[in-house]
Order: C-alpha cells, then sequence, then structure tokens
C-alpha cells in the first residue's frame, strides 16, 4: 500500500525519527499528498519549532490551525495555549478558571512540574481527535510531527509513567482515553522516518525492537529519506578527481543499498523516498517528495 | 584559531543546536582538542552514540565520568552520558541529610515516574549534574552537549523554574507547615484537584513536601547554574547543518539565546559541503573540463554553502562561524577529533 493509502486509512499518525532525518519535510509532503486527495489534513508541530513555516514558506503557525497550502492545514501547539485550553474545559465555572490562570503560585507550579507540557499536548491531540464539523471529523488525518525518538517514546510512555500518581480523577481519565487511542490501529499509527545510514538506521531497528512487543501501538510505514539516486553514467573517466568523485557518488548509493536491506530484513514495510538536490527550491522539493509518495514504493 | 581560543580561555563550553547535526561528535571534538591543547577536560553527553565511545575507547558511555585513555603528550580527558534515572538517584542520595530523607524521596511514587525521561526533568538533571562536575574543581574545561530536546533552551530555564516553584511563599502555598511537616492546603490545591485528580495531587504534594526541606539547596544551585551560564567563562556554540530544517530551528534557538541575553560565541555549520578528493578542507567547484559527478557536487555545494553564508550573516551579533564539509570516514580516533575544526573554513561573520 503507498504511504498516502495508508495516512488516508487512520485518523491520526504520529512521525517520529532521529534528529535531521527530514521528518518535518516528509510530514508537509505526506499532507500535501493526502490534500489532494480530497482529504483535510492537519499538521501538528509541536511547541514553539519555526520548522513548519520554514517548509512550507508560510509565515508563522500559531495554535490556531491554519490553511498552509491548498487544503493543508498546519497548527503549532504551544504548551502554553494548550495549558489555557486544558484549565479553560476542565473548571466550568469561570471565576475559578480566570483564579488557576491568574495565581502567580500555580503558574509558577506549571512551569515547574516536569510533565505539564506532556499531558496538555495530549489533552489538546484528544481533543482534535474528536473534533466534528458537519458529522464528519473536522481534521482527518493528523499528522503529528513528533521530536526525535526519545521524546516520542516518552511521549507514549506517559500513560505508564503516571500509572502510579494518577489512579482516579480527569488525568487518568484523560490518559487511559490517550492509551484506548494508540491501542487502535484504525485511529492512531505510528511511522518512522529515517536515513538510508548506519546510525539512523540503528536507532529505527532499535525502536521498532522496542514498540514490537509491546503491542501498543502499531508501526505502520518505515520512511527512508533520501535515497540516493542512481549515479547517472559511468564511473571512468581521464580525471582521477572526477574519477574518485564518480566512486564517491557511487559508494553512497551502495552504502544505501546496505542499509535499505538491514530494514528489509527486521521485515519492516519500507517507504523509499528519493534525495532531492540543495538546487530546488523548497516547493518543488515537496512536490518531488508528494509525488513519490502516491507510489506503491 | 577561534575554537583554540575558546578552548583555551573559557572553563565551559555548551553546545546547542537541532538534533541529528552532529553535536555530540562535536562535543566531543572540543573535548579531545582542549586534552590535546594541555587542558584538562571533561565532557557530559547525553547521547549514547556507541561510534562516540567507540572514537574515545570506551566500552561504553555511562552516567560516572570515565577517563578516556590520550595520546602521550595530552592531558587528562574525561567523558560521561547522562543518564536521566541515575543521575537523579545519585543527585538525592548527595543532597539529603538523613537517611530517611533519602529513603522518603526515593520511594516516593511522584519522584520515581518523574526522574524517568520527561524533556523536563532532564533538563534539571543535566544541570544539576554539570553543576557537580564543575563544583569538584578536577577538569579546567567542561563541555556539555545538551539534551536532545528540539528546544534546549529548556536547559537555561529549568534552574530558574525549579527555585521559582520552591520560594518559600510559593510552596507555602501549597503545603502548609504544621506539626509533623507540610499539609496541603488552600485554593490553589482544590485547583490543581480539579485538574488532575485528588489521588495526582496528593502523591505530587507528598513529593513537594519532603523537596520543600531541601528548598535552600536547590536555590543556591540554581542561581550558581543561572550565573554561571551567563559568566564570560562560559561560551555557548550553536550547531546546526546546511539544510533548510536544520538551520531554521537553529535560528529560533538562535533568538531564544537572544531572548535569554545569552550570546553565541561560535557557530559550527555541518554537513555544510562535499569536499575535493584531495583537499579535505577546499568544497568541490565547477571547473572547466568537468563530468557529471563534479557538476553534481559543485552544484550541490554552490547550494548549500549559499544557504550556511546566509544563515551566519544573519545571525544576531555576529559570532564568528566555522562551516565544515560532510565526513566521508567514521571518526576512529582522538587524532581526528581534535583536528576536526581544522577541517573546515572560516565562515563570513
Amino acid at each position: 500500500m503507498s504511504l498516502v493509502d495508508e495516512l488516508a486509512r487512520s485518523r491520526i499518525h504520529f512521525f517520529t525519527g532521529k534528529g535531521g532525518v527530514g521528518k518535518s519535510t516528509v510530514v508537509a509532503a505526506a499532507a500535501i499528498a493526502l490534500a489532494a486527495q480530497g482529504k483535510r489534513p492537519l499538521i501538528v508541530e509541536l511547541g514553539h519549532r519555526a520548522t513548519m513555516s520554514a517548509i512550507l514558506g508560510a509565515p508563522s503557525i500559531g495554535y490556531e490551525p491554519r490553511e498552509v497550502a491548498p487544503g493543508v492545514r498546519s497548527m503549532n501547539l504551544e504548551p502554553e495555549a494548550a495549558l489555557r485550553e486544558y484549565v479553560a474545559s476542565r473548571v466550568k465555572i469561570p471565576g475559578f478558571a480566570r483564579f488557576a490562570l491568574a495565581s502567580e503560585p500555580l503558574r509558577r507550579f506549571f512551569e515547574a512540574a516536569p510533565a505539564v507540557n506532556e499531558v496538555v499536548t495530549l489533552a489538546k491531540l484528544d481533543r482534535l481527535e474528536r473534533e466534528q464539523r458537519g458529522g464528519r471529523p473536522k481534521h482527518d488525518p493528523i499528522l503529528v510531527d513528533l521530536d526525535a525518538t526519545g521524546h516520542a517514546l516518552m511521549f507514549f510512555e506517559l500513560p505508564r509513567v503516571f500509572s502510579g500518581i494518577a489512579r482516579s480523577g480527569p488525568l487518568a481519565a484523560l490518559l487511559d482515553s490517550f492509551s484506548a487511542l494508540l491501542r487502535d490501529e484504525r485511529r492512531a499509527k505510528l511511522h518512522v522516518v529515517t536515513l538510508p545510514m548506519e546510525l539512523p538506521v540503528n536507532e529505527t531497528l532499535e525502536l521498532c525492537e522496542h514498540l514490537r512487543p509491546r503491542g501498543e501501538l502499531s508501526v505502520g510505514k518505515v520512511v527512508v529519506n533520501r535515497t540516493p539516486p542512481a549515479p547517472p553514467g559511468d564511473t571512468e573517466h581521464p580525471d582521477p578527481a572526477e574519477r574518485r568523485l564518480r566512486e564517491r557518488f557511487s559508494s553512497r548509493r551502495e552504502r544505501a543499498a546496505r542499509e535499505i536491506a538491514r530494514l528489509e530484513r527486521a521485515g519492516l514495510d519500507l517507504v523509499l523516498l528519493p534525495e532531492v538536490p540543495a538546487t530546488h527550491d523548497v516547493q518543488t522539493r515537496l512536490e518531488v517528495l508528494a509525488a513519490s509518495m502516491e507510489g506503491a514504493r | 584559531m577561534i575554537v583554540d581560543e575558546l578552548l583555551l580561555g573559557r572553563s565551559l563550553v555548551v553546545c546547542v543546536g537541532p538534533g541529528g547535526v552532529g553535536k555530540t561528535t562535536l562535543s566531543a571534538g572540543f573535548g579531545a582538542r582542549a586534552a590535546k591543547l594541555g587542558r584538562k577536560a571533561a565532557v557530559l553527553t547525553i547521547d549514547p552514540a556507541k561510534r562516540l565511545a567507540d572514537a574515545l575507547g570506551l566500552d561504553g558511555l555511562d552516567d560516572e565520568l570515565a577517563s578516556v585513555a590520550v595520546p602521550d603528550g595530552w592531558s587528562p580527558l574525561a567523558a560521561a552520558m547522562l543518564e536521566t534515572r541515575s543521575s537523579y538517584d545519585a543527585l538525592i542520595r548527595r543532597i539529603t541529610r538523613t537517611p530517611e530523607e533519602e529513603r522518603a524521596i526515593l520511594e516516593n511514587v511522584a519522584y520515581r515516574a518523574f526522574s524517568r525521561t520527561l524533556a523536563r526533568s532532564h533538563a534539571y538533571v543535566a544541570m544539576e549534574r554539570l553543576h557537580h562536575v564543575l563544583a569538584s574543581g578536577e577538569h579546567d574545561l567542561v563541555v556539555l552537549d545538551t539534551p536532545p530536546t528540539r528546544n534546549a533552551l529548556e536547559i537555561l530555564d529549568a534552574p530558574g523554574r525549579l527555585a521559582r516553584f520552591l520560594d518559600d511563599r510559593v510552596v507555602r502555598l501549597f503545603l502548609s507547615a504544621g506539626r509533623g511537616g507540610f499539609r496541603a492546603s488552600s485554593a490553589v490545591v482544590r485547583t490543581l484537584s480539579k485538574l488532575a485528580g485528588d489521588s495526582t495531587v496528593e502523591e505530587l504534594l507528598s513529593f513537594f513536601s519532603v523537596l520543600a526541606h531541601l528548598r535552600e539547596g536547590f536555590q543556591a544551585r540554581a542561581e550558581a547554574m543561572t550565573a554561571r551560564l551567563r559568566d564570560p567563562a562560559t561560551a555557548f556554540v550553536l550547531v546546526a547543518a546546511a539544510t533548510p530544517t536544520a538551520l531554521a530551528d537553529a535560528g529560533a534557538l538562535a533568538e531564544g539565546l537572544a531572548a535569554r541575553e545569552v550570546a553565541i560565541d561560535l557557530c559550527v555549520l555541518n554537513q555544510s559541503y562535499v569536499a575535493e578528493p584531495d583537499a579535505p578542507s577546499a568544497p568541490v567547484r565547477h571547473t572547466d573540463d568537468e563530468g557529471w559527478a563534479r557538476r553534481y557536487f559543485a552544484n550541490e555545494n554552490e547550494a548549500r554553502l549559499e544557504l550556511a553564508r546566509t544563515f551566519v550573516a544573519g545571525l544576531p551579533g555576529a559570532p564568528p562561524a566555522r562551516i565544515l564539509p560532510e565526513l566521508e570516514r567514521e571518526l576512529r580516533d582522538l587524532e581526528t577529533l581534535a583536528g576536526l575544526l581544522e577541517l573546515g573554513m572560516d565562515g563570513a561573520g
């Protein structure tokens, strides 16, 4: 199944991968490909980053989803705004909610307590997934651009982290609901973006190994970004420098093939995306990637 | 070279930057170079990259500082990897005054949850760990490779935040001092209960009530670290790679640092070009008699170097910059690591 078809089947998709593998670019291209098929994708970026606006060439993306490309909406899930929304939704008495948000000690508590950002982020994702308009989901699908692998794991571990301290009450209910979402593969999937290089592949294999036995969250696609192109000509040339550059070009491709083979041996469902030359502008780059997501592989 | 000036003149080098740009390798490179220059150095890293442990000649890195076997004539070099849980437990053992206090924290449910790798917990403990290493006074130079969160600014904000919360007047609103210690109180606690549930708040408060006894220590260390990070003896190195997304992240980070009045002392842009086969510092450029490979790499280099130079030109405070090539080989030894920064070229600041 192509990446786009797979993304069209579940409601919420989490994307993770080692830093620098091009995760955000892949997410943006996927959203463009989905919109081209008539879906209503929403890109969710987690807190205070400038990545999506740089990739999509859109001016600052805030907490309110806005259209950043035809049919594609994007938002930045800023923890402060999510906290305000969380408080307002929990505390129904307006005076009390105002107190909660204006209280200096509480503000200091929210700033200092370790899991506040993660919890309010979950609450917002939960809410976005439920939002309806005209009898159908308002955002479909939701593409969440997570931080690097470690941070993503920490996020999925949250229900476990809290299992000892949130036994009942609103937080426990939220975490239960999130766990149920993660376990239901019609609703949620995790995709891993990687590069055909040794370290990113190691990390990808470790992550999949780590998640597989838990059976909580199903791993969908492993997206191999920046697969080097085949050499456009042969390796012979009178100039030794040119010859060595050609060897270099070919050896990149060979190294990549070896890494891809390791992923295949692990039985992962791969999507190969081409390396887009740095000379292409951002728009062309996204179009090339979006187009290659529609193919079977 | 500007890098040597920093390594010789400063006592703390903090490497910040987006993920996947070679921050950990560079941190090790700074450590190796400092040791070569005769400075007793320690590298605190977050990412347990096996390759790095290999390059440093260690079986693996763990939470304790381990000596690295260095070539003759170098000063000692030590390295440690930050592991959140063991760093926390070590911290609690250091700062508690009685075995009862220690047990009360180590066995607290909320403590056990938070000492796992939550982003903020990570930032706190990194700062505490750094404080401990600096306070030992055993090193001329400490290099800190910041946590793999995109928001490296968390590191700067963490100590102050905890100190502000543990402030006597604030904690008192959460816990009222009574006979036999602190007890929950007041409207703020009722509000929290509405937000998180009674059982959660109860566990949290019992955690804070133990922590509150130690607040003076936390505040003193937080103040020390906040000051230390802004001390002239501390250098901040912004690390990025010449890709549009890494540069966008690095740019946001640079603005955040500027807003906190932290100056960037050096910017290092990794993976910025492919070098000539015979000259590891010279980018492949167009020449008269070119073949397809030269044309390909020359075009790539032109585009990437343009990105790198535009980024450097836009940095607040116009710091010096080094633009480094893509590394073709794995880093195999300390000598190569120590020479890493010599490979590149100066960025027009």
